[in-house]
């Protein structure tokens, strides 16, 4: 290495017959830069001098100098310095009759003219001229061309040489034969009649003698099959017999990646060819074409949904790979096993303990592949196993110690990226949450890995993960109505940790809610409401609000459920009102307008606590709850709340009260039923506020068409368009007496003091991973004695109806308007059949072509004068370029059009 | 097909950016940043050769997305250096592993003890054995001495019409033409 280094230094030496500063050659320029490497600024320094250097030299009279530059630049642009400023020296050095200097020309132009349209009608002339085979020394010459071609396409340049490309398929030398064939892919993209008017030509290079040629041949019509099958179909007799009868497996995968594109496409294909890709899976050794057989049948569609029988021997084998030593092979058949569990669930349901195993593969991109499988294999009995791995993933150190079956169990570490942290614990919300919660065995257990998984995305920067875990205890909390005891005592462990408030905020929106909903599960009330207080200021602004009504509902329940003394409420109640002062000027909204909202009524009640009386005033005891808990929540599905709100009419004009009814009210108020007008005015407006809240959506003018609206018809139609209206909307569903939802036995059974009770959460956060191991068995017999209700999604329109509404928006969302290539919506057929899905390339091409007026003129006389007169071409060329070539360009486009209409 | 070959070291100084589908600079030094960024933190030993590309980095000369369902990036370390390829989804996993075998073990051909050091001060001669192998995208050559051969032809040519000009290029591709001659280097590549 060394000695002819040093030989080509002194080669070097000779050849920089201007001096080292102005000449410096690549080698020069590349010592350059590995002397200059030590900080970025110096070597910036150091390419923007040689940059200097280069313009100047590059509009050098002497050709080698001007190389020499464009050939620097070239290399420079891999350190991201334009070169397009240079396309014309470029194109002077291609077109230079020295070879080299042509290299470096072409070289230089596929990495720059692309996008440069100018200079790509200059080169066309150069390169067709290039593409002219002269004599035995021009084979490398048209080889460099080629290439270049390949590179720097353009829709006239594609026409001009296509004819010469076709010739040269005949040519005597293979190299030529198969540079021209992968070439003309790229013509054929540009200009598709092409392929049309020579496509026996084109595909009669399938059948010939050099293995090279074949390859090339294959390549390119399995690139063409994937833009456009339609053409390749009539192939598919002679692909067969090649792909049986050749050895070469570089060509039977392609042919098998070309099946592919062609069974896609062409139903009728699948049942004769699946016989034979398993026929060739039989026979064959090589690894390789096994796995991409098996690919084959599933990604062309040739597994049939009850197909057993095929699926289960592509599984076997994947299973082998699965297992083998080569992550490679793993990776990619966990892959493959993900598309076919997608095709039939059923297929995969027996390689549950695979499945379980790669899922604590030594390589982390396996593992993110294998979740995405556990979804096939999941159900009550095994979920419990596989989310405890994938729990203790979570919890071990990041550099872990595996045992590895490649090295002879040496321990290695393995860096577990957080991205991966993240895709578990959504993946585990997602298996658990399945079809609603159909896979939950023991719902204890479910909310006992919520509160871990809580804990565990603290370190993670993902912070909507908070959110998700909050909504699963939500939907738990509506769904699951055996359960609220003990999720509520979840969510009180969540609340009580201090950690959530920094780590975690986004859980808090929601368990605050589940809080205040449910609070007449708790029994003390008091001392939550005080360990709220206490951390309010710590809460980002935008959860206050939701806080807010959260503690009034609370106290709602605790004051009336309790016997609790007189001064223990009055005083709760000052503490309250002193929280909620502190709110009152708060700059956020929301938080002001809840905060001021409440003051008021509370005030009022802190006013009518009678000295000589023993009972709790009637503005608490029958007042505050009937602000909150008139009616219990039931699920519905997303989307209702928008169908209720279409059916509302709005009452905007009748005033809350007259003005006598308000003189009244002020006139009289030792009367207590007018007390109850008033303050159902407020339970109304409340209510909505609240729904809003939730949803921390907040317009003006609804709230207060809420208000009126719901003050004067008070019926279930009003409180359901309260409600939230996003994501998880939940109802006020058939009227029911307030002291129903009190369900005293479900009190939390826990010590009232308020230390005790964090504590004991506290408890549970740290056993629950080594409890559901020990309590599995009990657990379970524990379900089978009574089966927990779950509630489903109430319906209050025809599933139709709103079924037909959700799906149209996912389907707005999923369509993306491609750019199609030419390729792809060109007509092979030329009877005119309707292409509907060029509807959008039509309609561009269409605007295009309005666009154009000038050029309409021309393009008659050239559609008259017909494909295939290409001296005129050229001659047009030669006067109107640019018009010309605008002109090539629509003129497919017409062709498309008049076919289709 | 193959969109592009990007070869880096483990420092990320890049050795050969060669896109066949065109994406602006800027986008060229992110995408290598981003994949660099990737593999560094993997271990290549254990770990699969596969990467799903970083969304939308491939864009053709419309400015709009080319089919970015199964973008793919697939390389393979030796010794200090990476060799990556994006693919799509019409190029298979395994064949493109072998097709970069295929690509180190000509330029193994090419070079005494092929070391990045080599490749380095041969970057033409890097771009004009991949050039043999693939071209606009498509594979056209995947044995190992014809593209060697096409190599030394093209060469040769160029030497005959420079007949001693004396050009650079000529003395570096020359130098490799020498080196191919020695034809005692097949053991690095194998032994990675």
């Amino acid at each position: 290495m060394s000695q002819y280094m040093q030989a080509s230094e002194d080669v070097m030496q000779r050849l920089r017959p201007f001096g080292i500063f102005f000449e410096k050659s690549l080698k020069g320029l590349i010592r350059g830069i590995r002397a200059n490497n030590d900080t970025p600024d110096k070597l910036d320094e150091f390419l923007e001098l040689v940059l200097k250097e280069c313009r100047e030299e590059v509009a050098s009279l002497d050709m080698n100098t001007k190389t020499n530059a464009v050939l620097k630049m070239t290399y420079l642009e891999m350190y991201g310095y334009d070169m397009s400023w240079a396309n014309f020296h470029i194109l002077e050095v291609m077109s230079s009759n020295k070879i080299q200097q042509k290299r470096v020309g072409y070289l230089a132009a596929s990495q720059s003219f692309y996008k440069d349209t100018d200079i790509l009608m200059l080169a066309t002339n150069l390169m067709r001229k290039d593409l002219q085979y002269m004599g035995s020394n021009d084979v490398v010459k048209v080889g460099i061309a080629l290439s270049g071609l390949s590179t720097v396409i353009t829709p006239s340049l594609a026409e001009n040489v296509c004819n010469d490309l076709i010739l040269m398929l005949n040519s005597s030398k293979p190299y030529i034969r198969k540079k021209s064939l992968s070439a003309l892919y790229k013509v054929f993209l540009e200009y598709p009649e092409a392929l049309r008017d020579n496509f026996d030509k084109f595909t009669a290079t399938l059948d010939n003698d050099d293995i090279s040629v074949v390859s090339a041949s294959v390549s390119v019509i399995c690139e063409l099959a994937k833009k456009n099958p339609a053409p390749f179909i009539s192939l598919s007799p002679l692909l067969y017999e090649i792909l049986i009868n050749i050895e070469n497996n570089w060509i039977i995968i392609r042919l098998l990646k070309l099946f592919t594109n062609l069974s896609q496409y062409e139903e009728k294909l699948r049942p004769k060819l699946l016989p034979k890709v398993l026929e060739l899976m039989g026979i064959t050794t090589a690894t390789s074409v096994m796995y991409e057989s098996i690919n084959c049948i599933v990604k062309g569609d040739m597994l049939e949904v009850d197909d057993y029988d095929t699926a289960l021997e592509c599984l076997e084998k994947l299973e082998q790979f699965c297992n083998s030593q080569d992550p490679n092979l793993r990776y990619i058949s966990c892959g493959l096993f993900y598309k076919i569990g997608k095709i039939n669930a059923d297929f995969i349901s027996q390689f549950s303990k695979l499945i379980i195993k790669l899922i604590s593969d030594v390589d982390v991109s396996i593992r993110s592949k294998a979740l995405e499988l556990l979804e096939g294999i999941i159900n009550e009995d095994n979920i419990k196993k596989i989310v405890k791995e994938l729990l203790q993933q979570l919890l071990r150190p990041t550099e872990m110690q595996v045992d590895n079956m490649i090295t002879l169990s040496k321990t290695v570490s393995i860096i577990v990226p957080e991205s991966y942290k993240i895709k578990v614990i959504n993946v585990i919300i997602e298996l658990c949450s399945m079809n609603n919660f159909e896979n939950i065995p023991d719902f204890e257990w479910y909310s006992a890995v919520l509160l871990d998984l809580a804990i565990l995305s603290q370190d993670l920067s993902d912070k909507s993960l908070g959110k998700n875990i909050g909504v699963q205890l939500k939907e738990m909390m509506l769904r699951v109505p055996e359960m609220r005891s003990n999720i509520i005592s979840t969510v009180i462990s969540i609340v009580s940790d201090e950690n959530m408030d920094s780590q975690l905020p986004t859980i808090l929106n929601d368990s605050f809610w589940i809080l205040g909903e449910y609070s007449s599960l708790i029994q003390n009330g008091n001392d939550l409401i005080g360990l709220l207080l206490s951390r309010a200021d710590k809460y980002p602004f935008k959860t206050v609000p939701i806080l807010i009504i959260a503690v009034v509902k609370i106290f709602s329940n605790w004051c009336n459920n309790n016997s609790s003394d007189l001064d223990s409420v009055k005083q709760l109640l000052e503490e309250i009102i002193l929280f909620l002062e502190k709110f009152s000027n708060s700059s956020y909204f929301e938080t002001q307008e809840r905060a001021i909202e409440i003051l008021e009524f509370l005030r009022l009640c802190h006013d009518s606590f009678d000295d000589e009386s023993t009972e709790v005033p009637v503005l608490l005891s029958e007042v505050l709850p009937s602000l909150f808990f008139s009616y219990e929540l039931t699920p519905i599905r997303p989307g209702t709340q928008k169908k209720f709100q279409s059916t509302i009419s709005v009452d905007l004009e009748t005033p809350f009260l007259t003005e006598k009814e308000l003189q009244d009210l002020l006139n009289e108020e030792e009367n207590n039923y007018e007390y109850d007008g008033q303050l159902e005015i407020s339970d109304d407006s409340d209510d909505s506020d609240v729904s809003i809240a939730y949803n921390t959506i907040y317009k003006d003018d609804i709230s207060i068409a809420e208000e009126y609206e719901s003050n004067n018809n008070k019926n279930n139609a009003s409180h359901q368009f309260d409600d939230s209206r996003s994501s998880n909307p939940f109802y006020l569903g058939e009227e029911e007496v307030t002291s129903k939802t009190k369900k005293d036995n479900h009190l939390l059974d826990v010590d009232n003091s308020d230390d005790n009770q964090i504590t004991s959460r506290y408890d549970i956060k740290t056993i629950n991973l080594l409890d559901d191991k020990i309590d599995d068995g009990k657990k379970k017999s524990k379900k089978k004695k009574h089966k927990i209700q779950i509630l489903a999604d109430a319906d209050l329109f025809k599933d139709s109806e709103l079924t037909e509404s959700t799906k149209s928006a996912d389907f707005s969302n999923n369509s993306r308007s491609k750019i199609k290539s030419k390729l792809a919506s060109f007509d092979f057929s030329k009877d005119p059949q309707a292409n509907q899905d060029d509807d959008s390339v039509l309609e561009e091409l269409r605007g295009k072509f309005a666009s154009q007026n000038i050029s309409t003129e021309i393009k008659t006389i050239q559609t008259q004068g017909g494909d295939d007169d290409g001296e005129e071409v050229i001659i047009i060329k030669k006067h109107k370029k640019k018009s010309k070539k605008r002109n090539k360009k629509t003129k497919p486009i017409i062709e498309d059009i008049g076919s289709d209409m | 097909m193959i969109h592009g070959v990007l070869i880096f070291n483990k420092k990320c100084q890049p050795r050969l950016r060669k896109f066949y589908t065109p994406v602006e600079l800027p986008k060229q030094k992110l995408l290598l940043e981003q994949v660099y960024s990737y593999i560094s933190q993997r271990n290549t030993e254990l770990q699969c050769s596969f990467m799903v590309a970083p969304s939308s980095v491939l864009s053709d000369s419309r400015g709009s997305v080319t089919d970015d369902d199964n973008i793919q990036i697939i390389y393979k370390n030796y010794a200090t250096l990476y060799f990556a390829f994006i693919v799509d989804e019409q190029e298979s996993e395994l064949v493109i592993l072998d097709l970069i075998q295929t690509f180190v073990e000509a330029l193994d051909r090419c070079f005494t003890e092929v070391s990045e050091l080599d490749l380095i001060f041969n970057w033409q001669t890097l771009e004009s054995v991949l050039e043999e192998i693939i071209q606009g995208g498509m594979v056209i050559e995947t044995s190992v001495a014809k593209i060697v051969n096409c190599v030394d032809d093209l060469n040769n040519a160029s030497e005959e019409s420079e007949s001693g000009a004396g050009m650079f290029g000529g003395t570096a591709i020359g130098n490799a033409f020498q080196a191919l001659t020695n034809g005692k280097f097949s053991q690095w590549a194998s032994s990675q």
